[in-house]
């Protein structure tokens, strides 16, 4: 047969296989309002950067009946491509295919570009779209789930891991997104659950939809599951695209820089925080007022909003930060603002991002729900990630910092590289009301008109202790700023902090309070 | 390198839920009362109760296979009070201490959510 044959015969069985499922399947993927796995590759990756490998994958099961069924590229679609010219390895499950179930030789491609993104140090994007397990490969599928979840643990911290979860992904499918670095939602398309609306219904008796058990708004809002929400797969594209130009392509590599660029000027920085401690504001205005370009890429953003996370640039260069949100529950901590906070930091010292924190927040959630729920072991963790990283990390206290609050936010009792504070700033054991109850107790119940003078005492204390002066004088801060001088101070300790050593004693790892 | 446009891209203005003016709440913390918006987890916390040592309830949801004890009869600590399957497991619900069933709330064949109280001490 001479060549020119050969290549048409080629041609013949691609075009077969870059069918998927067919017609049929294909229409139904888009009457649910999806993309198939190939649009969706396509869409991400910049045009024409796409190249597909193991598409004459087939599947060996032989049992059931599977022998006689074709499964083309086993419901699974692996390659590489570029995103801003940024290399990234991407696996894209084909629902059109079995359902994107989950067999031997669809969880050996998702191995093998796993595989190829630890070893060439590029980041990996995982497009999830699965019925679940292949039922009629029995073990094997568990066998590749369990092969996934190694690699996603053995990359964690290596290479960036992102998880797409664009229709359903339940049961033992879950816990790889788990394992990875950020996880992006669609409303109405995605789907995660361990134990389905059916199973629930069985056993406890109780109804619910899918949308409400583990739908988008489900994970962005309540568990906390997913880092992203977007109402389109093509509002998701552009968040992970986004993404990616804030990241490095390793542990070992800096996140790209870019040109500088001033905030705008309608974020101005003396006019955002009020001067009594109890009055709301948004926290990402403070944020914006200092990021370049004023721009600020939320991580979370639903999920525990008392505290705000999220990457931004700072005279070009990335930086994570966290900021207690006074808008929200006064920005207190609790179990999950704790949680979000700590893996953040985690993230950051893990791909040598520096962090900028904002302070303001009264200190932790009161109550039983909160107590019973560990906010001891939730709350441990945020002193564990912040201790534990040794990249730069900046503290400004824009307003309140009280008690063990005070503490876990990045204080230089943690070893925070630099610790400005506003004018404004209370840096007290707790706030005013509190702390002149307990040590005016006497005085004020023996007093003639307590009321009168507990009020006397809130604001004799409030003069002696609420100022950020009591804490410059030890040293715990290094200097007082106008709000004005924060991002050139910003900027100044960045630059200081470059090489940054960080001296600690040999471990395998420590125990961090999971 | 392509320069990226991402700047034009603004996907973090968006809201869940969107609310026409912001509802403010007051919180309190340390006696010092915060004006500040609620979250819809925090509107979805439940009130804690403490536990009734007297009533028995399904700690995992099942269905009542046998029930061992009738209303007015008194049991020692370890008398079977009833089985129940779940998880696919046949539990066994003995009798924590000795006393007088007041009452009995399942009969065999009943499925129980988790949590239901199947019987209780006088």
């Amino acid at each position: 047969m001479p060549l020119k044959r050969k290549i048409l015969e080629l041609k013949k069985r691609k075009e077969e296989i870059l069918q998927g499922g067919g017609e049929k399947a294909i229409a139904k993927q888009q009457a649910m309002g999806k993309l198939t796995a190939r649009e969706r590759v396509i869409a991400l990756l910049d045009e024409d950067s796409f190249n597909e490998y193991d598409l004459f994958v087939e599947h060996e099961a032989r049992d059931f009946g599977m022998e006689s069924k074709v499964l083309h590229g086993d419901g699974v679609v692996i390659g590489t491509g570029t995103i801003y010219g940024a290399p990234v390895a991407v696996f894209a499950q084909d629902f059109t295919v079995a359902g994107g179930s989950l067999g031997m030789m669809h969880a050996r491609k998702i191995t093998k570009i796993m595989d190829y993104a630890l070893r060439m140090r590029i980041p990996l994007i995982g497009i999830n779209d699965s019925g679940g397990a292949r039922i009629q490969e029995g073990v094997n599928s568990l066998a590749g789930y369990g092969e996934i979840f190694y690699r996603n643990t053995l990359a964690s911290g290596v290479i960036p891991q992102i998880s797409v979860i664009l229709g359903p992904c339940a049961g033992g499918a879950v816990y790889s997104p788990a394992l990875t670095d950020f996880v992006f939602v669609v409303d109405n398309i995605s789907k995660m659950f361990i134990t389905g609306p059916e199973v629930i219904k069985t056993v406890l008796g109780e109804e619910i939809s899918m949308e409400e058990l583990g739908g988008a708004r489900v994970h962005a809002e309540i568990t906390g599951n997913a880092h992203f929400y977007a109402e389109s797969e093509m509002e998701c594209f552009e968040q992970i695209k986004k993404l990616i130009t804030y990241i490095p392509w390793n542990n070992t590599r800096k996140a790209r820089r870019f040109e500088s660029k001033d905030p705008k000027p309608q974020f101005s920085i003396e006019d955002i925080v009020p001067g009594d401690p109890k009055q709301p504001y948004d926290v990402r205005d403070v944020i914006k007022a200092i990021a370049d370009d004023s721009d600020f890429f939320e991580i979370q953003e639903y999920w525990a909003p008392n505290i705000v996370i999220g990457f931004g640039r700072i005279n070009g260069d990335t930086v994570g930060f966290i900021a207690n949100q006074p808008l929200v529950l006064a920005g207190v901590l609790d179990v999950d603002s704790s949680d979000k906070a700590a893996r953040f930091i985690r993230y950051c010292n893990a791909f040598s991002i520096p962090i900028v924190t904002f302070v303001d927040l009264p200190g932790y959630l009161p109550g039983i729900d909160q107590e019973h729920a560990g906010v001891i072991r939730h709350g441990a963790k945020l002193l564990y990630a912040y201790s534990e990283a040794s990249i730069p990390k900046m503290t400004v206290i824009l307003r309140k910092a009280y008690g063990g609050g005070y503490i876990a936010m990045n204080s230089r009792h943690l070893r925070a590289d630099f610790v400005f504070a506003w004018p404004g700033a209370e840096i007290a054991v707790m706030g005013p009301e509190g702390a002149a109850n307990i040590i005016f107790r006497k005085e004020i119940m023996e007093a003639e008109d307590p009321e009168k003078m507990r009020k006397q005492k809130v604001k004799e204390y409030k003069q002696k202790f609420a100022n950020p002066y009591v804490a410059a004088a030890r040293g715990y801060i290094d200097t007082v700023i106008e709000p004005s001088e924060t991002r050139k101070l910003l900027i100044h300790a960045l630059e200081v902090s470059v090489n940054k050593v960080s001296d600690r004693p040999w471990k395998k790892h420590g125990i961090p309070p999971f | 390198m392509n320069e990226p446009k991402h700047e034009k891209v603004d996907v973090s203005s968006k809201e869940v839920v969107k609310e026409p003016k912001p509802s403010y709440i007051s919180l309190v913390v340390e006696e010092t009362k915060y004006k500040t918006l609620n979250t819809r987890k925090n509107q979805l916390r439940s009130k804690w109760t403490p536990p009734n040592i007297k009533e028995i309830k399904s700690y995992i949801p099942g269905t009542i296979i046998k029930v061992g004890v009738r209303k007015g009869d008194t049991v020692d600590t370890g008398d079977l009070l009833l089985e129940y399957e779940a998880m696919k497991m046949q539990n066994v619900v003995k009798a924590p201490f000795s006393g007088t069933i007041e009452e009995v709330f399942v009969k065999e064949g009943d499925r129980v959510p988790k949590g239901t109280i199947m019987l209780k001490y006088k």
